[in-house]
């Protein structure tokens, strides 16, 4: 018999949203530690385009936001990882973290967002504290359906950086990994190539969540199970903390 | 052509392993069952569900066939009942408050009576405690979550059609015009794998149930699939589309193309699609065809 057209429109794989917020604040700019972020994000793209090949069922689409006096996008194009260039950031300014939550808030409604998309992941980098009202624009996050079904992990960048407004940011995702603590840049490299490839792995083919089992009642949202992250190194080889 | 005269209802399905669940060595989560299991019939059931399929749900692939063995037994004891009332009101008070009770109810029981007859082994307790030590306690403490599965099924009758679904999945009807539509709102509290479970507790408040009376006009096609299918369309539309295409194919050469692509088609969008495991049934007006 001979194949008869399949029924429906065009298929597609899931998209899964991947976003950079990056502090370029003028802190970022000393002892290298915005070129060491630019560094990291390039190096870890071969390794995120492999992992993503292995799921050939999710299309990684990667940008970025920046802040420090105001908020923009800085990739603004939701862009597939195999076409993905990273773009040096540049320091200088305050730390507008609250004008970037608001940015991406916007950005995690339906629409744009696709309702069959995967759980985005969104990771917050900073060295420093808010100098705006950070509160308001992560409480817009987390008012959206995608805000809290987000996989939300932060970077903190030397020891200056604000735990607590990172863990805010982090939500329920606080308590299982805490902000990334990198005092160096190789610890800063471990990070960024984890969230790039184990991350997204697991963000990628995320199990069945299924209501609270125990009350009944609908979860606000679950965890995707995230590996361990890397762990500090220790010894004579490790290297020096210098932010 | 699709007045007046009781429609025969004939059923057809398939199930594939989803091309991720096969990277990963996973057996089909996914159940299908139906009846008549051949040929066209006054009266027709079909059920699907979908076996969550994580590590805490060990035997999800069995508790999804438990689902659709359950509910295709349920609904024809229920078509029976009620196959000499008259009162359409009478029978969607009944089906929608007794219903979603009795299919969570039969579900745990046949549960219980497979974990009689088949104890937890020591294989599947290591695994259990090298993928998810912290649900060792609860699981020992109640297995039957272990078989979570979602649950959709469709009953058609000479003068009506119950719909019935507890958490994700699809189902569609197509008119006798062809237009597909979605009886059941989607359940905006579902967002990326979220869905709702047979072995959560109390599951029937979260069923979400259909009555169609039949004036004189029937529906052409009926199709009900686990979130798989759905997930492989970009958008509503290119999925409501399934629905369209397959009614014009039935009306223009008969159904005996669909059951011979049928297995291919659904691979193809596991492939492309989400890489879960896809399954689609349909019911469909033998007057069309």
């Amino acid at each position: 018999m001979p194949e008869k057209k399949r029924p429906g429109g065009e298929l597609a794989s899931r998209p899964l949203h991947f976003i950079w917020i990056a502090d370029c604040s003028g802190s970022m700019g000393v002892d290298g530690k915005i070129q060491s972020l630019n560094n990291a994000i390039r190096e870890a793209i071969p390794e995120m385009r492999a992992t993503a090949g292995e799921n050939p069922n999710a299309r990684v689409l990667m940008r970025a936001i920046k802040f420090s006096s105001g908020a923009q996008w800085h990739i603004s194009q939701p862009t597939p990882i195999e076409e993905f260039k990273w773009e040096d950031l540049s320091a200088g300014g305050v730390t507008d973290m609250g004008k970037a939550f608001n940015l991406l808030a916007e950005q995690l409604k339906i629409p744009p967002m696709e309702e069959r998309a995967l759980p985005p992941v969104l990771v917050l980098v900073s060295d420093g504290q808010p100098s705006d009202d950070y509160g308001s624009g992560l409480l817009r996050i987390e008012e959206l359906p995608w805000g809290q079904k987000a996989v939300r992990l932060a970077i903190a960048i030397g020891e200056d950086a604000d735990h607590e407004v990172l863990e805010k940011f982090m939500g329920r995702y606080a308590a299982e990994v805490g902000p990334l603590q990198a005092n160096n840049p190789g610890e800063l490299k471990n990070f960024v190539r984890w969230v790039s490839t184990e991350v997204v792995k697991s963000a990628s083919s995320p199990p069945s969540e299924i209501l609270d089992e125990d009350t009944g009642r609908k979860k606000i949202a679950t965890n995707i199970p995230i590996p361990l992250p890397p762990g500090k190194e220790e010894g004579p080889e490790a290297p020096d903390d210098v932010w | 052509m699709m007045f007046g005269k009781k429609p025969l209802w004939e059923v057809l399905g398939e199930s594939v392993r989803g091309s991720s669940h096969a990277r990963k060595g996973k057996e089909n989560q996914d159940a299908i069952a139906w009846f008549p299991r051949r040929g066209g019939s006054r009266y027709a059931i079909l059920s699907v569900s979908d076996g969550h399929g994580s590590a805490p749900h060990f035997r999800s692939d069995q508790g999804s066939r438990l689902a659709v063995e359950i509910a295709i037994i349920a609904l024809k004891e229920f078509r029976e009942a009620y196959r000499r009332t008259r009162s359409l009101s009478l029978i969607k008070n009944v089906a929608e408050e007794k219903l979603p009770q009795l299919l969570c109810r039969n579900w745990r029981e046949a549960v219980k009576g497979h974990l009689q007859e088949n104890p937890i082994t020591d294989k599947e307790w290591a695994r259990l405690e090298e993928e998810c030590p912290d649900m060792l306690k609860t699981i020992a403490a109640d297995p039957v979550p272990g078989y979570g599965a979602t649950l959709l099924a469709v009953l058609v009758t000479p003068g009506y059609a119950l719909l019935l679904q507890l958490g994700d999945g699809d189902i569609i009807t197509v008119a006798g015009n062809g237009k597909p539509e979605r009886p059941l709102s989607k359940d905006p509290g579902l967002l990326a794998n979220e869905t709702s479970s047979l072995g959560m507790p109390a599951p029937w408040q979260e069923f979400r149930t259909c009555f169609q009376a039949f004036h004189e006009k029937y529906p052409g096609l009926f199709m009900v699939s686990t979130d798989g299918y759905a997930n492989s369309f970009p958008g509503e539309d290119d999925f409501l589309k399934v629905g369209h295409d397959l009614f014009l194919m039935l009306q223009k050469n008969g159904v005996d193309d669909i059951r011979y692509n049928l297995h291919e088609w659904l691979k193809e969008a596991s492939r492309v699609g989400s890489g879960d495991d896809v399954t689609l049934g349909l019911i469909y007006n033998k007057d069309i065809s």
